[in-house]
């Protein structure tokens, strides 16, 4: 059995293993970084360090809004951004956050019953998926870090 | 037995112990991998490494770890001195030594139970084949016979030079100096007195072990020189006769020839012979060994000092990247303490001490920061002190003689910034040897010492550090860089007559550039300087060369002191704000509204500043970033978009239309072009403005990696985050233009081709500068007369005008001259009556030789003066004859004529009108 961080963008309810997650916090003082990519939402000051923030909503092909009440970062471990930092250039020293609307419980369920994520489940691109879960919060769509962070 | 020594020095010498190991074992990796062609330094550091252990075991008394280092220690030295080809077994045998070593240090109070009877075997039996016995040599040294000084060569050969004799004087601690009721440093004092101290050491060695060492006398042995005689000396030094032992001279020299001097930082480690390459200034400065001709001379080299000046043991290693992020934590200390400090400033009255605690959270917090800054910081000496080695080499190789000199070895730069540092300026040391300084021949020629000499330094100064390279050879010849520059074609004929003296010999820094007649193996394949300036400014730092020729060259580095923190210019466009690197910064302009139209102009579409009759290109930032500018209302305070035209906004304009919005009536803004911040900034030799809204201070910022998310973006070099804990991104001031796609070469050429325009202007003007000649007629009324019109200007008495009808003559050298008056022809008013001098302008007939009469002379009441006026004559409202304009002369309307104009309507002198 597996630990899920779980958290809402649009009307999904998204997963990641929660040994992948550092730390969920509040949304603060977003530093935009002009010419970015669109789901880069900008840079934050996480106690003296710089996290940069995955727009989420964005990435998976929504549109972009502004931060609610219920919004959150989820923190991620840096060592788990560094599987994604393949591209060389100290990426693996980054540390990033996901802006999601909003967070939900922590879930507990055997990874190995994913099923891949059905077509059309979300408007998101398949390749940032990575299955999907039944569990007793309902539909558990597991996100694919890897490609998420991929800077293609 | 170890009980003596206390358990924290032996933590020590194990921890210690287990660093020389962690050495070693790549070492002997290379040794089986280039077997007998390893170089020597990787066996001696190897065998210096064993060699401290062992040291070390002996004091403690672990008898085990001694003897089997003791016995590697013997084997490496039969491959050092080439006895020994390091065989798989040979390197087997260390190898598994090694293992061991490393078991018994694990648990250095159960090391004796640790079974190293094979090991030993193994070793030696090695030994054996060689005919060493372990035991024998082992008896040697600790009698503390074979234990020898280090030799400076320098010193030793200027003793011999002045006829000193040289001694080895032992002198035992209690014996001879204690007991004669005399302390240490009386001794020493003493034997300064007669002579010189060459080397000094105290044998401890000599004394087996900790537990002996105060039965035990201890032997102090000096290297002593001094003019005395043998018999003398030992009086002298108040020791019995046979503790002093003249040192043979000629077996002194061999040593001396088999030492690099003082050259190699590290003293050959061995205390048994150590064969090394002779130098060739001992032949020189010794003509006995000159006279043998054998520079390969041989022979006993001397060993080092136990536990010398070797700092390792002071040092520690500690990754990097441990210290990058207490760095960070001590950056958010910082941060935490300014806002504890605010948040509790108000209940500085209420709770007492308080003020005093905050005070020192406040020092501490400070020093702390500084503090881990400093461990970062490493002494330019690690890299300068490599540069006599390859000099060296190199001064051997090309046949010169060169001396490197050191100066400001211990500033130090962030260890980032020093390693970074190595090879540009490898790169300028090997171009001063191999170009730069003349062969001795040549410097004697010129008359220059045979020697030529490098002078590194460094320094700080304005918060950065310099490093100037200087030799004194034979300089850069201007024009022939210009010639090269030319036919390279990376300077255009035409850019070729403007620059300056220091900009054609900077030009060594273009890419492609190399002057050296010959490409030698060293150096000069043109692509050296370049490569300097690029190293050198992506460390953040400027590069410079400056030349006297025949006289000697200087490079000069300008460097930040870290990498990590750098002064800069904090911005705002928009809501942003940007820190801008101060390295980057030439200077800020502040252009009010009302100069804006002058100053600001487009050239092929592109914003252009003119700054002290430079053209540089303007970039809005805000545009380049494609952040939406806004401006503040004046009234309101209402933050509205602004919609002024973005020119410089390519982007948009390829992409839609360009959103030129009309002008509205509510559209309060200001001005429509209100005042313009520009910072002008520098990439390489370009430089260019950048348009922001606001201009914040300028702060010390700590430099953080970009994350690989932005680095597409190409306008960043990393982020930071500012004192009140917001994060900013770090302009990248040569990514800004190139995403803003300047071009420099337009501008240059458009820059040339004003230029042109100047000086046809300038040209044009000087034609219109004229010597004019001023004087008055009636009261009042000036007129001025172009100096090449005029013959003569002369003074008459009034009485003396004569007068035939209305005609005026009066006698001039003998004949009747005819007057003009002015008011007879021009509507100007008549002179006065009553002056009793007058003056004559007698004008000029061109084509008419000055000695022939002249036609008539006009009459002037004062000759005012004769000047250089630059004017634009105006058309004159009352036409007449003779007049070419009016123009202000000296504060006054003056009317220009042309007397010859006036003297033909007068009828005086013929010709067409």
């Amino acid at each position: 059995m597996s630990q899920f961080a779980t958290f809402n963008v649009g009307e999904h309810l998204f997963g990641l293993d929660i040994l992948g997650v550092r730390e969920i916090i509040r949304v603060f003082n977003i530093t935009p970084v002009p010419r970015s990519e669109p789901h880069i939402r900008g840079l934050i000051n996480l106690r003296g360090q710089i996290v940069t923030i995955l727009d989420l909503a964005v990435r998976l092909g929504q549109e972009e809004r502004p931060v609610m009440d219920s919004s959150h970062i989820v923190i991620l471990k840096a060592g788990t951004s560094a599987a994604a930092g393949e591209k060389g250039n100290g990426g693996g020293q980054d540390i990033l956050g996901l802006l999601v609307d909003a967070i939900g419980d922590v879930v507990e369920a055997d990874a190995a019953l994913a099923e891949a994520p059905p077509a059309n489940l979300t408007d998101a691109e398949e390749r940032f998926l990575s299955g999907v879960l039944k569990t007793d919060a309902g539909l558990l769509v597991l996100l694919n870090l890897k490609e998420l962070m991929s800077t293609g | 037995m170890a009980s003596l020594a206390d358990e924290s020095i032996i933590a020590e010498f194990v921890a210690e112990s287990r660093e020389h190991l962690s050495v070693v074992e790549p070492d002997l990796l290379a040794m089986e991998d280039l077997g007998a062609k390893v170089s020597q330094e990787v066996i001696n550091r190897v065998f210096r490494a064993i060699h401290s252990l062992k040291g070390g075991a002996g004091f403690f008394a672990f008898e085990a770890l001694k003897r089997l280092s003791h016995a590697m220690e013997g084997v490496l030295m039969l491959v050092r001195d080439g006895k020994l080809q390091p065989t798989p077994e040979v390197m087997d045998s260390l190898f598994t030594g090694v293992d061991r070593l490393r078991a018994m240090l694990d648990d250095i109070q159960a090391s004796e139970g640790v079974p190293i009877a094979k090991e030993l075997a193994a070793l030696e039996a090695i030994l054996g084949g060689q005919g060493v016995k372990v035991g024998e040599t082992v008896k040697g040294r600790e009698k503390g016979t074979k234990r020898d000084f280090d030799l400076d060569a320098e010193s030793v050969r200027s003793a011999l030079k002045r006829g000193m004799n040289l001694f080895r004087a032992v002198a035992y601690l209690h014996r001879d100096i204690k007991d004669q009721g005399m302390a240490p440093l009386a001794f020493l004092n003493n034997a300064l007195s007669v002579g010189t101290c060459l080397d000094a050491f105290i044998d401890i060695e000599a004394i087996a072990d900790l537990e002996h060492c105060l039965e035990e006398d201890l032997p102090v042995t000096l290297l002593f020189a001094t003019v005395l005689e043998p018999d003398l000396a030992a009086l002298a030094l108040k020791l019995p006769a046979e503790q002093v032992k003249a040192l043979e001279v000629k077996a002194l020299k061999e040593s001396l020839k088999a030492k690099p001097g003082k050259v190699s930082e590290a003293p050959a480690p061995a205390p048994e012979p150590a064969p090394a390459p002779a130098e060739p200034e001992a032949a020189q400065a010794e003509p006995e060994a000159a006279a043998e001709g054998s520079p390969d001379e041989r022979s006993e080299a001397k060993g080092p000092r136990e536990g010398s000046k070797d700092t390792a043991n002071e040092t520690l290693r500690v990754r990097v990247d441990l210290l990058t992020n207490l760095m960070n934590l001590a950056g958010e200390l910082v941060l935490g303490r300014n806002q504890l400090v605010r948040a509790i400033n108000d209940y500085r009255n209420e709770i007492p001490g308080l003020g005093a605690i905050l005070q020192n959270v406040n020092q501490v917090t400070t020093e702390m920061q500084e503090g881990i800054m400093q461990t970062r910081m490493q002494p330019i000496g690690t890299v300068f002190n490599r540069f006599p080695r390859i000099i060296r080499d190199m001064s051997r190789q090309l046949s010169k003689q060169i001396e490197v000199q050191i100066e400001g070895a211990e500033v130090e730069l962030d260890k980032s910034i020093v390693e970074m540092l190595v090879d540009p300026l490898t790169h300028i040391i090997r171009n001063c040897a191999d170009h730069a300084i003349e062969s001795p021949a040549e410097r004697k020629k010129a008359g220059k010492n045979a020697v030529g000499v490098i002078h590194l330094h460094a320094y700080h100064e304005g918060g950065q550090i310099n490093i100037a390279v200087h030799d004194d050879g034979r300089g850069i010849d201007a024009k022939k860089v210009l010639a090269k520059a030319v036919s390279k074609g990376l300077v255009s004929k035409a850019q070729a007559g403007e620059m300056t003296e220091r900009e054609i010999v900077n030009l060594v820094f273009a890419p492609g550039f190399s002057t050296a007649e010959q490409v030698s193996d060293i150096s000069g394949r043109g692509v050296g300087m370049d490569v300097v300036r690029t190293n050198v400014e992506k460390l953040g730092g400027h590069v410079e060369v400056e030349t006297e020729v025949g006289m000697g060259t200087t490079v000069r580095l300008r460097l930040p002191l870290t990498l990590a923190i750098i002064p800069s210019m904090i911005v705002g466009v928009g809501e942003h704000r940007f820190a801008i690197p101060q390295v980057n910064v030439v200077e800020f302009v502040w252009i009010k509204a009302s100069e804006v139209a002058q100053r600001i102009e487009q050239v092929q579409g592109a914003l252009v500043l003119r700054l002290r009759d430079q053209l540089l290109p303007l970039v809005r930032l805000a545009d380049t970033l494609g952040i939406q500018r806004t401006f503040q209302d004046p009234e309101t305070g209402e933050v509205k978009e602004d919609r002024r035209a973005s020119i410089a906004d390519r982007r948009a304009l390829a992409g839609k239309p360009p959103q030129e919005a009309p002008e509205r009536e509510g559209d309060r803004r200001k001005d429509w072009r209100s005042d313009y911040n520009i910072i002008v900034l520098r990439v390489g030799k370009n430089q260019y403005g950048v348009i922001v809204d606001e201009l914040f201070d300028i702060e010390e910022i700590v430099v953080k990696p970009l994350s690989m998310f932005i680095q597409n973006t190409r306008c960043f070099s990393g982020a930071t985050i500012l004192g009140d804990g917001r994060v900013i991104m770090i302009l990248d001031a040569g990514g800004v233009a190139t995403v803003s796609q300047l071009h420099f070469t337009d501008l240059q050429a458009e820059e040339l081709r004003r230029a042109e325009e100047e000086r046809r202007k300038a040209a044009l003007k000087a034609s219109r500068r004229r010597s004019v000649i001023l004087f008055e007629g009636a009261k009042g009324e000036r007129f001025a007369v172009p100096q090449d019109h005029v013959l003569r200007l002369e003074r008459i008495v009034r009485s003396r005008i004569e007068h035939i009808g209305d005609r005026e003559y009066i006698e001039y050298r003998g004949e009747g001259l005819p007057l003009v008056r002015l008011d007879r022809h021009l509507e100007v008013r008549p002179l006065a009556q009553d002056l009793k001098e007058l003056f004559l302008v007698i004008p000029k007939v061109p084509g008419q030789d000055a000695t022939a009469r002249p036609p008539a002379g006009i009459l002037i009441s004062e000759i005012l003066d004769a000047l250089d006026v630059e004017v634009e004559l105006k058309k004159v409202e009352f036409k007449g004859p003779g007049l070419l304009g009016s123009a202000v002369v000296q504060d006054h309307l003056t009317l220009f004529l042309d007397p010859i104009d006036l003297l033909r309507s007068a009828g005086l002198v013929g010709g067409a009108a």
